[in-house]
């Protein structure tokens, strides 16, 4: 079936089905309002920045999270839920040595309905591995993943300040942006979730962008923050691709002078590409940048062998098993 | 040498570590390399303490976080950040004491030096008990010792050199290891009456071991010093070259060299008495066919005095067969055995002893001018003396360069069988070296042959008999297998990669096979009995020369005793 100009296609993603996929991701509904789209242009065309004078000093941040044990809070009527979790977060600028930087790893062990437990200690060959507690008043048991991943923005937004202390010439965060308010650092949005788009047209020419170019800037309200975001084409789109799946959407905060964010927007465009993986590389390509990928597998190492660890724990609480106080 | 106390390393546990080998990761801005001895202290849980000694056999690195072939491309470009990882493998050569554990990963690697060294390679215990000999130097200068225990009879004996012509460097080596013997005074007491016999097969380049080297550079001369050995000639040296073919006067034929030297040949009567004949049919073949069972029947018949009496004065003897001949040369003797061929091997097929007539003339023609008539008076004076007089030379050169194969193993016979009857009577000490090129000539891996017995006899009895063979060859896959296996030291040079596969290099671990194919002259790897792996050993420019334009002038107008010679 045709329509003029248009075929009517069937395209198959290529990402497996437990990641995230542009192809789930809804347009965000007309009469929202959250969007301002004549910041920097009028009509959406594709911009292409100069390159940059001088490459900047890049960072990227990133972390990891990972649910290790189930425990169970017992002796007191119902029992309540638990988890020891483990996340990461660092940061890896690849033009510097050695590369990481940052770099820490915590682990909690988390109640539901605001109990807490002693610190779990296990003994490894070479260290002790320390278990803190951490603080949940909620009593569902989902409010553990919102705790975890609530502890690992925090430990992000760490690493961040870091980098910002030590003068970094862009930060790049893997995801939406940290409640940080830098002019250098911006948040890449792998998959949205949800296209801040309103027109058919703003979609045409998304999907026309070429390698190195990007969107007009357009700024964006989410809940209480209002971001700067504009898309980045990090690889050009085959004839194959879904559409806007060669895109990464950035995000910075709205409270620098407007120039500042064409500036960043500028050169987002210019210095990403190039750390896109190819897609034999990495089934999230483009998006999941080869030193983000390489950070993400450096941080999961860190957090240690799950087996072990889960071993370690079995016999800790066999040989003393831990009392919790409501 | 400042000893570095800081560890090279930590034992890695991503790969296991074994008792015997393992990896270590190597520190940031440290380095192992090939051949360097490491030391890993252990503390057993009794509080015992282990030292592990190996040597680095393999050194690798790699990038960490890396997946692709084209990361390497990605990563010079930083947009991939990735880590280098140096690791070196570890063969163990000793456990002190004998404790065998496992290294556990992240134990430190400490590189060797001096004592730590020194116990590593056994050398403490060779240098305690003075049998510790010099084999040569490692890549970095220090010495590699040898036990003599292993290569004088105590314990084992013999050397084998194997390596490719030209490159493998097997007779300088065989030569520098005769020269530290002689020059170090590890023979002891000893020493002074040891002695060498050396064949020279290829070109004239033994014929100036008498004489000091002037290519010889001061950096040669320093690493001569670092081992402790005078950089100089062979002391004491005796040169014969065969007799010149034709003519009535005994003229030695070396082209390259006539002073100092002294012809060799041997009297029709010696020939007859000594059963010399056998080596003249030292091919290979000859056990299979009726041949032997003539040449003993000839042999027999030449030996008894009422058949070849005493010779005249001039060296003439007259052979009563069927009719009484003067035999005046190997030619006129050849003829009476043909004349007398019937009655002599009178059982003996009427074909073999056609082809025994035909090989008989075969060899007078290439060999038979080293068997002529010579004036009893001086028949003493041209027959090979290693044992016996000559002055007490104690290098015997032996030139058989020029010699057809038929001659050379005549030569090598006559002379070796000559050498074991003497130290048979005289007792194991004063020892003799024996230093023979070109060993798959004489002591194939397939077939019989009279001078294939007095080697294997050498290599089985040659510990008690006090004669230690130093052979060398291209390939030791072509050698008897016995000749091989009664080499306590085995040397390899630059081997042919499938040579080097052979059976016969199984003292070579996999990573020296892999090398011993891009040795470089100079340099070879040495296994002895005590160590476990094989060690890679250089040694020096020779400090004598090899050549005649390397023969240092000054130094022969200065030594009146090396004028005038000995020429005939």
């Amino acid at each position: 079936m045709y329509t003029v100009g248009h075929m009517r296609l069937l395209k198959i993603d290529p990402r497996p089905t437990t990641y995230d996929s542009v192809a789930e991701a809804v347009f965000a509904s007309e009469d929202e309002g959250q969007i301002t789209e004549d910041i920097e242009h009028d009509v959406w065309r594709p911009v292409t920045p100069a390159p940059p004078a001088a490459a900047p000093d890049v960072a990227f941040v990133d972390g990891v999270e990972r649910r290790d044990a189930r425990v169970s809070a017992e002796g007191e009527g119902m029992p309540s839920a638990g988890m020891l979790v483990s996340y990461a977060a660092g940061a890896i600028c690849p033009a510097k040595s050695p590369p990481l930087r940052h770099v820490s790893v915590q682990r909690r062990i988390v109640l539901t309905k605001g109990a807490t437990a002693s610190t779990i200690a296990l003994a490894a060959h070479n260290t002790t591995v320390d278990y803190l507690p951490a603080h949940n008043a909620e009593a569902d048991a989902e409010s553990i993943d919102r705790t975890l991943k609530g502890l690992r923005a925090d430990l992000e937004a760490e690493v961040v300040r870091s980098l910002i202390v030590d003068g970094a010439g862009l930060i790049v965060c893997d995801g939406r942006l940290p409640p940080i308010r830098d002019p250098s650092a911006v948040g890449l949005i792998k998959t949205p979730h949800r296209l801040p788009l309103t027109r058919p047209d703003q979609m045409e020419a998304l999907a026309a962008l070429g390698t190195g170019q990007r969107s007009p800037v357009f700024v964006r309200r989410r809940s209480d923050r209002a971001y700067y975001s504009w898309f980045v084409a990090l690889a050009g789109a085959g004839p194959f691709d879904l559409a806007l799946s060669h895109l990464a959407l950035i995000e910075m905060d709205d409270g620098v002078p407007r120039a500042r964010a064409i500036e960043l927007a500028d050169l987002t465009a210019a210095v990403l590409p190039p750390y896109a993986p190819a897609a034999y590389r990495d089934p999230r390509a483009p998006q999941n940048l080869m030193p983000v990928g390489q950070l993400e597998r450096e941080l999961r190492r860190r957090l240690g062998d799950p087996d072990l660890l889960r071993r370690m724990m079995l016999a800790s609480f066999a040989k003393e098993a831990p009392s919790w106080s409501p | 040498m400042e000893p570095i106390t800081e560890p090279v390393g930590l034992v890695i546990g991503t790969e296991d570590a074994f008792a015997l080998s393992f990896w270590v990761y190597v520190h940031e801005h440290r380095y192992l390399q090939l051949d360097d001895v490491v030391t890993v202290p252990v503390t057993l849980p009794d509080g015992q303490q282990v030292r592990l000694h190996g040597i680095v056999d393999s050194a690798r690195s790699r990038y960490e976080g890396a997946r692709f072939d084209s990361d390497a491309h990605a990563a010079a470009e930083q947009r991939l950040p990735v880590g280098i990882a140096h690791a070196a493998h570890v063969t163990v050569t000793r456990v002190e004491p004998e404790i065998f554990v496992a290294p556990p990963p992240g134990a430190a690697v400490y590189k060797s030096e001096g004592k730590q060294r020194d116990e590593a390679l056994y050398f403490d215990q060779m240098l305690a008990d003075h049998t510790a000999f010099i084999a040569g130097l490692a890549r970095d200068g220090q010495p590699v010792y040898g036990n003599l225990e292993f290569l004088d009879g105590t314990r084992g004996a013999h050397m084998n050199i194997s390596g490719i012509s030209g490159v493998a460097t097997k007779t300088s080596y065989a030569l520098f290891l005769l020269y530290s013997l002689l020059h170090s005074g590890v023979l002891g007491k000893h020493g002074a009456n040891t002695k060498a016999l050396i064949f020279n097969v290829k070109g004239e380049d033994l014929l100036f071991l008498d004489k000091p080297n002037n290519k010889l550079d001061a950096e040669a001369r320093a690493r001569y010093e670092a081992m402790g050995l005078p950089a100089g000639p062979f002391q004491s040296v005796a040169i014969w070259s065969p007799v010149q073919k034709g003519g009535d006067l005994l003229m030695p034929a070396a082209e390259s060299r006539t002073e100092g030297v002294t012809a060799f040949a041997w009297s029709l009567s010696d020939f007859c008495r000594q059963r010399m004949l056998r080596f003249l049919f030292a091919e290979a073949d000859s056990e299979t066919s009726q041949l032997s069972f003539v040449i003993r029947l000839v042999e027999e018949w030449l030996a008894r005095p009422t058949i070849v009496c005493d010779p005249d004065e001039r060296g003439f003897v007259s052979v009563a067969g069927a009719e009484i001949v003067t035999a005046r040369s190997f030619s006129d003797l050849a003829d009476a055995i043909e004349a007398n061929i019937g009655s002599i091997a009178q059982h003996a097929a009427e074909g073999t002893r056609t082809a025994f007539i035909r090989r008989l003339f075969d060899a007078a023609a290439t060999a038979g001018h080293l068997v002529r008539a010579i004036p009893p008076a001086r028949a003493k004076e041209h027959s090979i003396r290693v044992l016996d007089g000559d002055a007490g030379r104690q290098v015997s050169v032996i030139d058989i360069h020029g010699l057809p194969d038929r001659a050379k193993r005549f030569v090598v016979g006559v002379v070796v069988r000559r050498l074991v009857e003497q130290k048979e009577a005289m007792g194991q000490r004063p020892l003799v070296f024996l230093v023979l090129d070109e060993l798959n000539k004489y002591a194939p891996r397939e077939g019989w042959s009279p001078i294939k017995e007095v080697i294997l006899d050498i290599a089985e009895r040659g510990r008690s008999l006090g004669v230690i063979l130093v052979g060398a060859q291209q390939t030791a896959s072509e050698i008897e297998r016995r000749v091989t296996a009664n080499a306590s030291f085995r040397v390899a040079g630059r081997l042919d990669a499938a040579e080097g596969a052979r059976a016969e290099y199984g003292y070579l671990t996999d990573a020296a096979k892999a090398r011993a194919s891009i040795l470089k002259p100079g340099t070879m790897f040495l296994h002895q009995p005590e160590i476990p792996v094989p060690l890679l050993v250089q040694f020096p420019f020779p400090a004598w020369a090899t050549r005649k334009d390397e023969v240092d002038r000054s130094g022969e107008q200065a030594g009146p005793a090396l004028r005038g010679g000995r020429l005939q």
